[in-house]
C-alpha cells in the first residue's frame, strides 16, 4: 500500500479524498495557487505544495508542476479527484511515465471514453443501448442538416470532447440549426480545443440516472446501483438521489449488466460512472462514462455503506476487488444538495466573496463533504462548489424530511447561495412525487423568489443586532470586500 | 427609539424601548411584542419573541443587515439612512445601468475592442469569467471606445466600470 498520497485537486473534494487516506494511514500532500494558501484541503493536509499562480491553466491543470510536486514529496500515487485533470489521459500517462501511480483508469481508457463519438461506438458495438443520433464529423451545413431531418426535431447539438454543458445546444427548428452547431462548435473549440459536434434525437421527459461502478485489474467489475440526477440548473446537476423513484428491481439490474457491459467493453479499472437517459417507457441509452470519482458519489456511500475513494486507493494499489456483485445492497434513500455560491433568483450566477460565517448541519444521518470555513474567500477562479450535503434516512419522504431540516440548520453568509431555494424545490409536491426530470427547474421553478423571513422576526433581529451592539455586533466585523467606500459608507450610521 | 425598517421591498414603522439586559419591548407594525435577546456570537443570536425561541445569523452594516432564519433570508434597512445613502449615490461614481461592468466580481478573459473603435449597440465589446462562467458585456449604445481600463487578465469587482464609451449623437 501507498505511504504517500498527493492529491491534485482543491476544495471539498481533496478534503474527502485525504479524509479516507488518513483513515487508511496514507500521509496526504496538498497542492494549492497563490489564492488558495489558507483553503481547506490545505489546512488539512500533512504537507503543502505551493504550484502557481491562481490561473487554473498555471497551477492545477499544469501537469508538470503537479508531477514535479509529487516527486519532490515521495508522493507515490496521485488521486485527481473531480474536474481539474482528473479526466485528462496525458496527466494520467505522465504520471506513470514518472512512475508515479495515478489513481484513475490507464490513460488510453481515459483517452478512448473521454471522446464521446468513440465512447458511444464502442458501446453500441457491444450491445449497450445509446441514443438515436448520428456522428456529424463535417463541418458541411447540409450534413447537419440532413443529420438533424434524419433524426427528426428537436435535435441536441453536442461537443464531442464536452461536458459541463458546455459546447450543447437544443435545436427545435431547421432554421436555427446551422448557428446552433456553429456557435456549439466554437464554445466545444474554446473550452475542450477541439471543434467536433454530434447529433442526438432530444428526448422529452428524460431522467438522468447513473450507474456507479467499480473494476479491478484484473478484469473483475460490479456495480454500485444507482444514482438519480435529474435535478439540473444549467446543465449541471444540484440535487441527486439514491434510489431512483423511476427504477423497478428488474431495470434496476438490467441498467446494472449494461453498466458492466460498458466497464467491460472499455477494459475499465478503477471507480467509474456509467451514465444513462432513461425515458418514461423505462428504455435507457447510453450517455457517457465519467472516469473518475463522481460529485455525487457520497449518496452511494451512504446506501451502500461503501467507501469508494478506499477501493479507489486499493485498486490502484493493485489489489483485486473486495466486493462481489451479491455483497452489494442499498439500505435507505440518500439524497444530496450542491450547495454552490451562486444566486438562484439570478440564473445561477456565480456569487464569489468572503465567508463572513459559516454554520454547517449536522445529526443523525447528516454529512456535509464541506470545502470552506468561516472567514475564508471564495475565489473567481474555480468552480462554486462550497460543500455537498448528504442525508440518509429509511425511507425516501424521511429523507427529504430530514434534508429540510439539515437545509434549515445551514447557516452562510457573506455569498448567495440556494440554500433556501432546495428547500422550496425538496418540499414541492412534484419532487415528494418523484416526478423529477431533467427539465424539472425549468418547469417548475423558473421564476423562483425567496420567500424571506416572517417580518416580525426580520425586525426584531435587526432591533436586537442594533441595540446589542457594544459586545460586537455583526456590523463591526464587516466591510464591503472591494471597491472604494462610498461616502454613505464614511458617514456611518448618523442620525439628522 | 422609532426606526423606518425595509423589509424586503416593505417599509414598516418600528418603535422600541431601551434594553435591559437583553429584554426589550417593541411595537412593530402596531403589534407589540415582549423580546428577549441574547448575542451568541458577532454573526448569531438567539431571540425569544413572546416565548417562542428563534436562531437568527446576520452580517451587517447599521443601514442593512443581512438575516439568516431557517435556511431563508432577507435583508433589512434602515428606511432613512438607505434614502440618505441613495441622495448621496447618485451624484458620485457608482456604475449606472447602461455601464460596461460585469455583474459579479470577474476575471477578465477578453477585451474585443481598441481605444477609438466606433461600436454598434448590443456588440460584444469585453468577456469576462467568474467560477468557470464566461459572460460577454455588450455595448450599451452605438458609440466610440474612448477609454479601457482594464487589460486581459486583471481581476475586476462587480459593477466596476471596465470602459467608457462615448454615445454616437445619432442614438
Amino acid at each position: 500500500m501507498f505511504q504517500k498520497i498527493l492529491i491534485a485537486n482543491r476544495g471539498e473534494i481533496a478534503v474527502r479524498i485525504m479524509r479516507t487516506c488518513r483513515e487508511m494511514g496514507i500521509a496526504t500532500v496538498a497542492v494549492y495557487s497563490d489564492v488558495d494558501d489558507r483553503a481547506l484541503h490545505v489546512l488539512s493536509a500533512d504537507e503543502a505544495v505551493h504550484i502557481g499562480p491562481a490561473e487554473p491553466a498555471q497551477s492545477y491543470l499544469n501537469i508538470d508542476k503537479i508531477v514535479a510536486a509529487a516527486q519532490a514529496t515521495g508522493a507515490q500515487a496521485i488521486h485527481p479527484g473531480y474536474g481539474f485533470l482528473a479526466e485528462n489521459a496525458r496527466f494520467a500517462k505522465a504520471c506513470g511515465d514518472n512512475g508515479i501511480v495515478f489513481i484513475g483508469p490507464p490513460p488510453e481508457v481515459i483517452e478512448k471514453l473521454g471522446d464521446k463519438i468513440i465512447a458511444r461506438r464502442i458501446m453500441s458495438d457491444s450491445g449497450v443501448p445509446v441514443t438515436p443520433g448520428a456522428v456529424v464529423n463535417s463541418k458541411d451545413d447540409r450534413e447537419w442538416s440532413n443529420a438533424a431531418n434524419q433524426l427528426g426535431y428537436p435535435v441536441l447539438v453536442k461537443a464531442a470532447a464536452g461536458g459541463g454543458g458546455k459546447g450543447m445546444r437544443i435545436v427545435h427548428a431547421p432554421e436555427d440549426l446551422v448557428a446552433s452547431c456553429r456557435s456549439a462548435a466554437s464554445e466545444a473549440q474554446a473550452a475542450f480545443g477541439d471543434n467536433t459536434i454530434y447529433m442526438e434525437k432530444y428526448l422529452d421527459r428524460i431522467r438522468h440516472v447513473e450507474i456507479q461502478i467499480l473494476c479491478d485489474a484484473k478484469g473483475n467489475a460490479i456495480h454500485l446501483l444507482e444514482r438519480e440526477c435529474s435535478i439540473q440548473r444549467r446543465h449541471q446537476k444540484i440535487i441527486e438521489e439514491t434510489p431512483s423513484t423511476a427504477l423497478s428491481e428488474a431495470l434496476r439490474s438490467r441498467m446494472g449488466e449494461a453498466a458492466i457491459d460498458a466497464a467491460k467493453a472499455s477494459g475499465y479499472v478503477n471507480a467509474g460512472t456509467v451514465e444513462f437517459l432513461l425515458d418514461p417507457q423505462g428504455a435507457f441509452y447510453f450517455l457517457e462514462v465519467n472516469t473518475r470519482l463522481q460529485v455525487e458519489h457520497p449518496i452511494t456511500e451512504m446506501i451502500t455503506s461503501i467507501d469508494l475513494v478506499r477501493h479507489q486507493i486499493e485498486i490502484a494499489a493493485g489489489q483485486p476487488l473486495a466486493l462481489s456483485q451479491d455483497e452489494i445492497d442499498g439500505r435507505g434513500h440518500a439524497i444530496e444538495c450542491r450547495i454552490y455560491a451562486e444566486d438562484p433568483e439570478n440564473h445561477f450566477f456565480p456569487s464569489p466573496g468572503k465567508i463572513q460565517f459559516l454554520k454547517e448541519p449536522a445529526g443523525p444521518g447528516v454529512r456535509n463533504d464541506c470545502g470552506v470555513y468561516s472567514g475564508v474567500e471564495v475565489p473567481v477562479e474555480y468552480d462554486p462548489i462550497l460543500s455537498k450535503l448528504v442525508v440518509h434516512a429509511e425511507t425516501r419522504e424521511l429523507a427529504i424530511r430530514r434534508m429540510i431540516r439539515a437545509l434549515q440548520d445551514y447557516a452562510i453568509i457573506g455569498v448567495k447561495s440556494a440554500v433556501g431555494f432546495l428547500i422550496d424545490l425538496l418540499a414541492s409536491e412534484s419532487f415528494q412525487k418523484g416526478e423529477t426530470y431533467t427539465d424539472f427547474i425549468q418547469m417548475n421553478f423558473a421564476q423562483w423568489k425567496q420567500v424571506g423571513i416572517e417580518t416580525e422576526v426580520a425586525a426584531a433581529a435587526y432591533l436586537a443586532d442594533t441595540l446589542l451592539a457594544v459586545e460586537g455586533s455583526s456590523a463591526t466585523t464587516t466591510r464591503p470586500a472591494q471597491g472604494p467606500t462610498p461616502l454613505w459608507q464614511v458617514l456611518g450610521n448618523w442620525r439628522l | 427609539m422609532e426606526y423606518r425598517l425595509k423589509i424586503g421591498e416593505e417599509i414598516l414603522s418600528v418603535q422600541c424601548g431601551a434594553p435591559n439586559d437583553g429584554r426589550f419591548t417593541a411595537v412593530i407594525d402596531g403589534n407589540e411584542i415582549q423580546i428577549l435577546a441574547k448575542r451568541i456570537s458577532s454573526h448569531q443570536m438567539q431571540l425569544v419573541l413572546n416565548g417562542r425561541s428563534v436562531t437568527v445569523f446576520v452580517n451587517g452594516e447599521a443601514d442593512t443587515k443581512e438575516l439568516f432564519v431557517d435556511g431563508r433570508s432577507c435583508t433589512v434597512g434602515d428606511a432613512d439612512l438607505l434614502e440618505r445613502r441613495a441622495a448621496v449615490g447618485s451624484s458620485s461614481a457608482a456604475s449606472a445601468p447602461t455601464d460596461v461592468a460585469p455583474p459579479m466580481p470577474a476575471v477578465v478573459m477578453k477585451v474585443l475592442v481598441s481605444e477609438g473603435d466606433q461600436v454598434e449597440r448590443s456588440q460584444p465589446l469585453i468577456v469576462v469569467a467568474a467560477m468557470k462562467m464566461e459572460t460577454t458585456l455588450n455595448a450599451p449604445y452605438a458609440g466610440v471606445v474612448s477609454k479601457i481600463h482594464v487589460k486581459e487578465g486583471d481581476k475586476v469587482a462587480a459593477k466596476q466600470k471596465l470602459m467608457d464609451i462615448e454615445k454616437s449623437e445619432a442614438e
